[in-house]
């Protein structure tokens, strides 16, 4: 695997103004990823997880510090330009799906190709991102018509569909049981073989455990490191119809 | 976003909820209707007094006389009036050469019995041109002639109102009528025209100017010529009409003695009357339009509510797509474009119906005729644009309030 760094945050700081005050949600924090890591980012509620999830989802701006993503600053980008981010170099995964549910499976995974320019071969390109989580044959299906583990898969495949530098995959087991959370962590693993970067935000240490690196967070800062073999898939790979 | 994917996507999250969407539809829908029903009466009335006006004749000039209020006083008793005198200076073609023909007219009301049926009716007293110049069309019989002019003849040209309330029966021609108690011979029928304005002339007796002068009314100006009410001169062209017009007033000021200005006539063309009825009818035009306007501006407002209630409804979605790179730009387009969709469904369905509520109208019978009704382009024209403008006006609030959310605080909503 290269030496090759996606993401690198230095000395990241969020503070929000309430009216109570300034909570410091994020207070210094910095690590690397390289490319084709996968890594769990992990800590309990309240410990700012959430607002680094955002800042590195090009979501919200860091109050101050550096964030480079493969080089580029984006902590200071306005919002235009931070949509761009998120079109071209973020694929997100969500814990609720978040499919449109007006949409069929493919036009869900195409979704993405409306605002980043790529639309020209989107039809082939979402096919192929959906064949590529084993679904080709769900696409005309809309989100109600699928199952829990089938619609992460299609919201995988709509985070593939632009080539994004990394993937970013909030609580992507929250919803599902034990069976098909492995299926999807497998899924996320034969990617990071093909070598897609995938960030993993849980509070779950299963979950972690399919991750090669774990990034613990307590109040706003890092409290801890750990690489660690990563978990295979236990089971032979389900029905997936 | 291609403006293609953004009607794809608008469709698609329109016919998602096709009751709330057909209601809001249906209120734009009801409003292009009533601007497009109502204004085609407008213009229908427009288009019917100026069909009238110009069914009287062509290149008409109507001189009346006019009483002089100010400027110097004249003598007691003299009365402003036109005479015969007047109208035979204008047909003199070395004076007035742009005048083609001239006729002159008494007006007057009369009791008319014809055996056991009478009715009250404006009878004209005419020279024989007069039938050309007004589009007075004979449908039996002959028009007052040179013959009976000279001989003050007791003939009557009757109208066909006239004749069929008179004669239900009978064929008028030939048979006898009292005017004032004088006797009179019908000797011509007219044609019927329709129309109750200006005098229709269905409801006319027409006689010779001499008769009317010498038997039913006994009028001379000091001048010691016969008074008439109206003289009526046709211009040789409609170009000539202004120069007709200028050489009428000379030659009228001279006869009249004129020399202060102030003048006791008054010459309109057909084209002032044309232009004082288009002028009220446009306003009616513009007022009727102006009510239907009232409920356009309701069913925008109902485009509003739901495209308020749908960004509300939608805030999940709004933040999947900003989370997935869409633009402020992308997310305004997007809801503008489906409130624009909404609008202008609703126009296009209005202007169909609008079509066919104009067509019904003109089914109506208003005082004894169809109502006219003309839906013509430029208002089709103007109700599809409206509906466009009232789906941006309308629909960019909400548009740019769904634009300038916050997708973190969109992906917390439920």
């Amino acid at each position: 695997m290269s030496s090759e760094i996606v993401i690198r945050l230095t000395d990241i700081t969020k503070v929000y103004k309430t009216g109570a005050g300034e909570v410091h949600a994020l207070a210094g924090v910095s690590f690397a990823v390289e490319r084709g890591e996968m890594v769990a980012l992990m800590g309990p509620s309240g410990s700012g997880k959430s607002t680094l999830m955002n800042v590195l989802g090009c979501l919200d701006r860091p109050t101050s510090g550096e964030y480079l993503l493969e080089g580029q600053d984006v902590g200071r980008m306005r919002d235009a330009e931070l949509a761009r981010i998120r079109s071209n170099r973020i694929g997100f995964v969500f814990q609720s799906f978040n499919l449109l549910s007006r949409m069929n499976a493919l036009d869900n995974v195409a979704l993405p190709l409306l605002y980043s320019g790529n639309g020209h071969d989107g039809r082939a390109r979402a096919e192929k991102a959906l064949s590529e989580v084993g679904l080709a044959h769900r696409a005309s299906h809309r989100p109600n018509q699928l199952s829990g583990g089938e619609q992460q898969r299609v919201a995988v495949a709509r985070s593939l569909v632009n080539n994004p530098s990394f993937i970013l995959a909030d609580e992507p087991t929250g919803n599902l049981d034990t069976r098909t959370s492995e299926e999807i962590m497998h899924l996320f693993r034969s990617l990071q073989d093909r070598g897609i970067t995938v960030v993993v935000v849980t509070h779950e240490r299963d979950i972690a455990e399919w991750c090669g690196r774990t990034i613990m967070l307590r109040d706003g800062k890092l409290v801890g490191e750990d690489r660690h073999p990563q978990k295979v898939f236990a089971h032979e790979p389900s029905d997936r119809a | 976003m291609s403006p293609l994917t953004a009607l794809k996507t608008a469709y698609t999250s329109l016919t998602g909820a096709k009751l709330r969407t057909s209601l809001t539809i249906l209120g734009i829908v009801i409003g292009i209707t009533s601007v497009i029903g109502l204004m085609s009466v407008g213009r229908g009335a427009k288009a019917d007094i100026t069909k009238r006006i110009e069914g009287i004749g062509t290149n008409l000039l109507f001189i009346s006389p006019q009483q002089a209020n100010q400027g110097v006083a004249r003598g007691v008793g003299d009365a402003a009036a036109l005479t015969l005198d007047d109208a035979r200076a204008l047909a003199d073609p070395e004076v007035a050469p742009d005048v083609l023909a001239v006729t002159a007219q008494v007006n007057t009301f009369a009791q008319l019995i014809a055996g056991a049926n009478n009715m009250r009716a404006q009878v004209l007293g005419v020279t024989p041109g007069f039938a050309d110049i007004r589009n007075y069309v004979v449908q039996e019989g002959e028009f007052i002639t040179a013959q009976n002019q000279q001989s003050q003849a007791m003939v009557a040209v009757i109208g066909a109102t006239v004749a069929q309330t008179l004669f239900p029966d009978d064929d008028p021609l030939g048979q006898r009528i009292r005017i004032n108690n004088r006797q009179f011979t019908v000797t011509g029928v007219l044609q019927a025209k329709g129309g109750a304005a200006f005098g229709s002339q269905d409801s006319t007796v027409v006689v010779p100017l001499s008769t009317a002068l010498s038997r039913l009314q006994n009028a001379r100006s000091v001048r010691g010529s016969p008074r008439v009410d109206v003289i009526t001169i046709q211009a040789v062209s409609s170009d000539a009409m202004d120069a007709a017009k200028m050489q009428a007033t000379a030659v009228l000021e001279q006869e009249h003695r004129i020399t202060t200005g102030v003048s006791d006539f008054q010459i309109t063309s057909q084209q002032d009357l044309l232009d004082a009825t288009s002028q009220i009818a446009n306003v009616f035009t513009i007022v009727l339009g102006a009510i239907a306007g009232i409920s356009l501006l309701v069913g925008g407002i109902g485009i509003m509510n739901i495209m308020l209630v749908s960004v509300v409804e939608r805030t999940r979605e709004i933040g999947i797509r900003k989370a997935l790179g869409a633009q402020r730009r992308d997310v305004l387009v997007q809801f503008l474009v489906e409130a624009m969709l909404l609008s202008l469904t609703g126009g296009i369905l209005g202007v169909a119906l609008g079509y066919a509520a104009a067509r019904g109208l003109s089914k109506l019978q208003v005082s004894g005729q169809n109502l006219t009704t003309v839906v013509s382009p430029d208002i089709i024209i103007l109700a599809v644009s409206v509906s466009i403008a009232i789906g941006l006006f309308f629909g960019i609030f909400p548009a740019s309030r769904a634009a300038r959310l916050d997708p973190i605080e969109c992906l917390r909503h439920e």
